[in-house]
């Protein structure tokens, strides 16, 4: 296995400190509403982050994760709804506290990555990615169906607080900051999981799952793991790009959306966790950058997707640790 | 005393068998040789014995313990490892990280999210070990990907070894290897003996005949002879076997 | 009783539409091992076809355009992907999708339109007395039927279906047997894209056209060969027919009757297809009629 090398760990800090000065810019150079696209960069990069771990290390293509998102964006969005007419969920009464509804999406996440999961890692190739995007449909249907929170339509939680514990958040810089710290500490987190004994085994699982079970390894369980922690850590996404929104709906679970994250690992670049983050990033500015200009910028992202696949299958990071390399 | 043994078993695909009533035993210090021709049903018999087949109808025992129902890692874990005809470690990794990787399967579980695995020293001691003891304690930090083919067969085994096996099952570990460097492969496999049981399947009868203390051989799923080399060379059976099949071929 | 009926002709008919996109797919997932989310996209395209007035002709141009435009992403984009990884196929055929949706959007607009069907089939005949059925949706079961008669003689019949069959477990001896594997691959791409063009005319009427409904159809396909088994044409009716039958009120709710759409009872139907899938995958992850591994 590849040892991180000095240029990706750079490569790692250096986009995140250049994401932590945006804000900043942005703000004095006269355009502030770009703080909500930035923190969506966070959040959306985060998610695609938790993806890469499961296919760049993990060597499982789910073509599900949008399925997390959603589930995510709903318990933290039902939770406010709730918390804002005062009525009940299933007994218990809703919040708008994120030190409740984001933990609580987390361990949703992970549950729904469990079963999902489980049921889909019996299955292999090109099978599992069917399986995991039948299972995204089958979501999507599902919150289609919740009518409380308006069906297909979705429904404004305008209304609620972004409090995080005594912090009102509503500020979108100072959001910004609360889901760029989450985005630093989990970044560290699998950064280290994927060096750990447990990631080492994920990994073997993608290089060579036959030889793995051969060495003793009951390998279903440990990719079930790394599954359940990638939903997990989309769901906790899911959740913060509600908040971040006021906005929930059907839209987040959409099977397009996990396309899209899969776009952003692969713009990005595979396997290289940051990549994710990047790839966000790349997707975000050219979706800014193009409204101005065409409302089919969707186009653009398809051809240009033709591109990298065909030209540069290790995405942006690989060409930025290329030119690393180059220099070495 | 018998480590591995099997009886009754039996396998087929659609209507070929490719495994008859087959009984074997593999004695605790002993290399004992599975020969036969191109698909006599050698690889197949290994697979039932390791856990990655399972058989249609017979049994299985390790040290008097019926294993029939367990896993391929189950049966690691009891004391059965085996090794690959193709090369099948993880070429990404260096020569030291797949035996790491092969001792770390022996812990209980592997659930250790945070601390790096590079940083266990007693493990990376115990591969230094098992790397020297193949012979290729020189080339531990080296990518498998630019290892030589007889190199990552002696990892092959270097692995194999890490669960510190009772029984060792071996499929056909010369095979593509050099003159010179099979005779190095069946000198090292021959001083495993010691440590473990070995079953060895193997295509080069010089190397058989050198280090087997005992031979069966397989033809078209069934056993038609078992016994020493001596006894197997005088053998009219095998002979008319090997003889009609070079005719053949 | 007569509801009863009712309900399972609906259901033969949407089975059957949907078998159109699935036998194809089945086919290309199964003999070249690539993954094709742009499948549903061939659906649109024809889709789009199916609106230039006169039906039959639309039916010809809808299966035409659909199999060029199968045959022109066969030989310049999914042939590169052969040796790659079905995550960078999954990423080129999902580029196909944003471009197609995009381009129909761009082309047509976002407005749903729908499609009348041909004036000789656009009335009912009674199947049973006091209960009348619209000929044209007797039309597409008929179509249905056949195409899995002509697709099941073509597998098991033909050359072609030999070496489909050879490559569905012996991929890497097609060559060996001096079969073009090249060619063989670009028409089954080609046929299988046609199919969904086909589907995409006949469907047109009963549904409202718009840019993404293939995808709709597509992952319903995904759904259906999952369960059936990846390669199999037996899999792919029987899955179809299956769904069709379960999955019945939603697609009617959705499409049909859009005052009615997304009611909850429409959505937790749909939903329930996938119960279906669950079920298979615990009983057999290979799908009931898949091979026992690839």
């Amino acid at each position: 296995m590849r040892s991180p090398s000095r240029w990706h760990v750079a490569l790692t800090v250096g986009f995140l400190a250049l994401l932590s000065v945006a804000p900043l810019w942005v703000d004095a150079s006269g355009r502030g509403y770009l703080v909500t696209v930035l923190t969506r960069v966070v959040i959306f990069g985060l998610a695609a982050m938790s993806l890469d771990f499961v296919m760049g290390y993990g060597g499982m293509v789910s073509l599900g994760h949008a399925a997390f998102l959603g589930a995510g964006a709903y318990t933290a969005g039902a939770l406010t709804y709730h918390s804002l007419d005062g009525s009940r969920l299933l007994g218990i009464p809703g919040t708008d506290q994120t030190l409740v509804t984001w933990p609580l999406a987390t361990v949703v996440g992970a549950l729904l990555g469990l079963v999902i999961g489980g049921l889909s890692l019996r299955t292999k190739g090109i099978y599992f990615i069917m399986a995991t995007l039948a299972f995204n449909q089958m979501i999507y249907f599902l919150f289609n169906a919740l009518e409380i929170y308006g069906g297909d339509d979705g429904v404004g939680l305008f209304a609620a607080r972004r409090a995080i514990g005594p912090l009102d958040a509503s500020d979108d810089t100072v959001f910004f900051y609360v889901c760029f710290a989450v985005l630093v500490a989990l970044a560290v987190i699998l950064n280290l999981v994927v060096r750990s004994p447990f990631g080492r085994v994920v990994r073997g699982c993608r290089s060579n799952m036959a030889r793995m079970a051969a060495l003793g390894y009951q390998t279903y369980r440990y990719r079930l793991a790394a599954f359940a922690l990638s939903a997990a850590i989309t769901s906790l996404a899911g959740a913060m790009a509600v908040t971040e929104s006021q906005f929930l709906s059907p839209s987040f679970a959409e099977w397009t959306e996990s396309g899209e994250l899969l776009v952003m690992v692969i713009v990005g670049g595979l396997g290289s966790l940051i990549g994710g983050v990047i790839g966000a990033g790349a997707l975000f500015l050219l979706e800014e950058l193009s409204i101005d200009i065409t409302d089919n910028w969707q186009f653009f992202v398809g051809v240009g997707l033709l591109a990298i696949v065909l030209g540069a299958p290790r995405g942006l990071t690989g060409v930025l640790l290329g030119l690393g390399r180059s220099h070495d | 005393m018998t480590e591995l043994s099997c009886q009754g078993l039996q396998k087929a695909f659609g209507g070929l068998v490719v495994t008859d009533d087959l009984a074997l035993s593999v004695e605790s210090g002993e290399i004992h040789a599975l020969i036969g021709p191109n698909g006599a049903g050698k690889t197949t018999a290994l697979a039932q014995l390791s856990g990655e087949l399972r058989p249609d109808a017979g049994t299985v025992w390790l040290d008097g313990a019926d294993i029939t129902d367990l896993s391929l890692p189950q049966r690691v874990h009891a004391g059965v490892a085996r090794s690959y005809q193709v090369s099948s470690v993880f070429r990404d990794f260096t020569a030291r990280e797949n035996v790491e990787l092969a001792l770390q399967a022996m812990d209980r579980h592997s659930f250790r999210f945070f601390r790096p695995a590079a940083r266990n020293a007693e493990r990376v001691e115990r591969a230094g070990a098992l790397l020297e003891l193949v012979g290729l304690a020189e080339v531990s930090i080296v990518p498998v990907h630019r290892l030589s083919h007889g190199q990552t067969r002696q990892l092959e085994i270097a692995m194999a070894m890490a669960s510190d096996p009772r029984v060792l099952l071996l499929d056909e570990p010369m095979a593509g290897m050099a003159p010179d460097e099979a005779l190095r492969l069946a000198e090292l496999i021959q001083s495993l003996a010691a440590a473990t049981a070995v079953l060895l399947v193997e295509h080069d009868m010089d190397v058989v005949f050198s280090v087997a203390d005992r031979i069966s051989v397989l033809h078209q799923g069934a056993l038609i002879a078992s016994g020493d080399p001596d006894d197997i060379r005088a053998d009219p059976d095998v002979h008319r076997l090997y003889l009609r099949d070079d005719a053949e071929g | 009783m007569n509801l009863f009926i009712e309900q399972t002709l609906n259901g033969l008919q949407l089975g059957f539409t949907l078998l159109m996109v699935s036998a194809g797919l089945t086919l290309i997932f199964g003999i070249m091992n690539i993954i094709n989310l742009a499948h549903g996209s061939a659906f649109v395209a024809a889709d789009v076809g199916g609106r230039t007035g006169n039906y039959l002709l639309a039916l010809l141009a809808g299966i035409a355009g659909a199999a060029v435009a199968g045959l022109i992403v066969e030989l310049g984009l999914i042939r590169r992907l052969y040796h790659r990884d079905h995550l960078y196929q999954v990423l080129a055929t999902f580029a196909l999708v944003l471009i197609a949706n995009q381009a129909v959007q761009m082309i047509w607009g976002s407005t749903p339109r729908s499609v009348a069907a041909p004036e000789f089939l656009d009335r009912t005949v009674t199947v049973l007395p006091g209960l009348p059925y619209p000929a044209y949706r007797l039309a597409i079961t008929a179509t249905g039927i056949a195409v899995i008669v002509f697709l099941h003689l073509l597998v098991e019949r033909t050359r072609v279906g030999m070496w489909i069959r050879a490559g569905r477990t012996h991929r890497e001896l097609l060559g060996a047997f001096g079969v073009n594997v090249r060619l063989l691959y670009t028409l089954v791409f080609a046929v299988g894209a046609g199919l969904a063009g086909l589907a995409g005319v006949v469907a047109a009427p009963f549904l409202s056209v718009e840019s993404g409904i293939g995808d709709h159809f597509l992952i319903l396909s995904f759904v259906v060969i999952v369960v059936g088994g990846i390669g199999s044409l037996k899999g792919a009716l029987y899955g179809s027919l299956m769904l069709g039958r379960t999955y019945l009120p939603d697609l009617f709710g959705r499409f049909v009757d859009p005052s009615t759409a997304a009611t909850a009872g429409a959505s937790v139907a749909s939903a329930s297809i996938y119960l279906v899938m669950v079920v298979v995958l615990v009983v057999k992850p290979n799908g009931l009629f898949g091979l026992a591994d690839e």
